[in-house]
């Protein structure tokens, strides 16, 4: 650390990466995946057709009849619109008197509910990708400090970069170590933007729970009066005891089509429905925009007058929705998705070549325990968890769609798996791990589009491509882990770097 | 971990890299929060204006905290350099709160 700036940098790079290296794969990998949450959640739910797409005020009056039957008399309902990624309306009531909300899936075509297997789907990944599947509180702070770190490592490493324009058009592969480092310098620089942005960006979603003075200054206790001045929202009041007809539903059509447009309207919120004092709240959607936070109608729920419209943003609130959208990506066309999911892959690359030029650089003069441990640590989060990841499909296509608690058992099945590769690279010889590993991702993989045409109606969709492609790239590393006569490329650096000592 | 650094440096190194990483977490986080409770007592916007304003920079102010405590020529100075402008915000919260009551 006394040998000057860049140097020092380096020192910081390096332990700030190892040390959270395998934690912030598996936060960038499921991230990734998140990118295609509304598809995975589709693809895990079979029974919901991907039909034609349905009008919006098709399928608000559908939704609306259909709560007006089975809870008419409720504190609030939430009616989520089917969007182009996920053809289903999901109806929400919370019954007066309590908490819990009910939910149910509509099919807009048939207007009949449709009775899905019970998954958490795409929500699993992007649950763990800020929470680890952990209690809330702990699992956020353990990826608050991971993505903290990733910042530092991110700067400092590119503070100790000397050479980062010349290194970005230097690749030579086949050199062992020299290899490693450069896969790694360039899937770093190639996407460097994406990974400083989505790596602040992701610190500013949870920003109020690691630095809390700002609000608690602010604000006092009173979080809720933050939400409501974030949001410009005006809580609803408790539902009156007189009853009246609700706004019909073409009165709601016709507003959100006056301020935005045809379309729009992503969640229509209505409280105390049937009421004299009934209140419609419509969400804009945030396709166009960059923004995450969402314009907003309020409505008087028994006339359809609008009473409320989103104020003007203030430049700070205007700045964090643009943060915190970029992150969600929720404007993100389908190539730009593409993109954004092909950065994350990068950057989970960057993550595992950061890793393996760790243990590469030791080989040498570390032989001890603790070294192998760690090696394997290696394979099992860069192979492992792919491989854990194709078996939370199979568990979904293979679990019995009545069993209860099945939603419990596709996670389990997914830990399990990992925990498995987690063994299976500590137990076995190096050289196989990588081997095998490879063998049963490209056999997971390539096994999903085979079990959805065996088990659903409809085989032809993204992620089943997506899948076969996956196939592919680990059925390539897998031919070139055999191909290369001593195993793999980290061994013959190795004995490179011996013979040179 | 820090098995192969250490073995190849003196107890004085690891106690000196323990120093700078106490200082960075520590030291920087109070620099941070510090930062943020002053930016968000001393800027006159609406609330949610002040809030997001404080608060946003946190981030990059801990990062450039940390970067100063692993660039500096000593571990002692790496200290000092974040303990000077803590006392100093340190007065401004109390000054900026005290204000306020």
């Amino acid at each position: 650390m006394k040998e000057g700036f860049r140097q020092s940098m380096a020192w910081l790079h390096t332990w700030s990466g190892l040390i959270v290296g395998w934690l912030l794969l598996a936060i960038f990998l499921t991230g990734a995946a998140s990118y295609y949450r509304s598809e995975i959640t589709g693809w895990m739910h079979p029974e919901i057709p991907s039909g034609a797409p349905v009008s919006q005020s098709q399928a608000l009056k559908q939704a609306m009849d259909w709560l007006h039957d089975r809870a008419p008399v409720a504190n609030s309902w939430l009616i989520d619109l089917p969007t182009e990624r996920l053809p289903v309306t999901q109806v929400m009531w919370q019954a007066a008197g309590e908490r819990r909300y009910n939910s149910e899936l509509l099919n807009p075509a048939s207007q009949q509910p449709v009775a899905p297997r019970k998954t958490f789907g795409g929500d699993f990944f992007y649950g763990f990708h800020f929470q680890l599947s952990l209690p809330p509180i702990i699992g956020r702070w353990i990826v608050g400090v991971a993505s903290m770190l990733m910042f530092i490592a991110i700067i400092s490493g590119v503070i100790t970069h000397r050479r980062i324009f010349k290194d970005f058009f230097t690749f030579r592969p086949g050199k062992g170590q020299r290899s490693w480092l450069d896969a790694h310098n360039t899937l770093s620089v190639l996407a460097l933007p994406f990974h400083v942005l989505i790596t602040y960006t992701g610190l500013v979603t949870l920003m109020f729970m690691y630095v809390p003075w700002g609000i608690d200054l602010v604000y006092g206790n009173d979080r809720g009066a933050y939400f409501r001045d974030l949001r410009d929202f005006t809580p609803p009041a408790a539902p009156a005891t007189e009853k009246a007809d609700l706004a019909p539903y073409a009165r709601l059509i016709e507003q959100a089509r006056q301020q935005w447009g045809e379309g729009h309207i992503a969640r229509v919120a209505i409280g105390s429905p049937g009421a004299t004092n009934a209140r419609i709240e419509l969400i804009r959607d945030t396709q166009d925009q960059v923004s995450s936070l969402p314009q907003r109608l309020v409505l008087n729920g028994v006339s359809g007058e609008l009473i409320e419209t989103s104020d003007a943003t203030g430049p700070a609130k205007a700045f964090y929705g643009v943060l915190y959208g970029l992150h969600l990506a929720h404007f993100a066309e389908p190539l730009l998705r593409l993109l954004l999911f092909i950065s994350g892959l990068g950057g989970t690359i960057m993550i595992a070549t950061g890793l393996q030029l760790w243990v590469v650089k030791r080989k040498g003069n570390a032989t001890g325990g603790l070294y192998r441990r760690i090696e394997g640590l290696n394979v099992a989060v860069i192979l492992g968890l792919p491989l854990a990841m194709a078996g939370f499909f199979w568990g979904n296509r293979l679990v019995p769609g009545g069993l209860p608690g099945r939603e419990i058992v596709e996670v389990q099945v997914f830990f399990a798996v990992w925990l498995m590769t987690i063994l299976h690279a500590q137990v076995r010889s190096i050289r196989k791990v990588w081997r095998e590993q490879a063998l049963l991702c490209a056999l997971a993989f390539a096994g999903v589009p085979l079990l959805d045409l065996i088990t659903g109606p409809d085989a032809v969709n993204g992620l089943n491509l997506f899948c076969v492609l996956f196939a592919g790239a680990f059925a390539f590393v897998l031919w070139r882990l055999c191909r290369s006569p001593s195993g793999r490329r980290s061994t013959r650096a190795t004995r490179q770097i011996e013979s040179r000592s | 971990m820090v098995k192969p650094i250490a073995t190849a440096a003196s107890g004085r190194y690891r106690l000196a890299v323990f120093s700078r990483v106490m200082a960075a977490l520590v030291g920087g986080y109070t620099l941070t929060a510090l930062v943020t409770a002053c930016l968000a007592l001393s800027l006159s916007l609406s609330r949610v204006e002040s809030a997001l304003t404080a608060t946003l920079p946190a981030f990059l102010v801990l990062c450039m905290a940390v970067i100063w405590v692993f660039a500096a020529r000593s571990a002692w100075r790496a200290w000092y350099g974040l303990m000077i402008p803590c006392l100093i915000l340190g007065g401004c919260y109390l000054w900026l709160s005290g204000g306020g009551a």
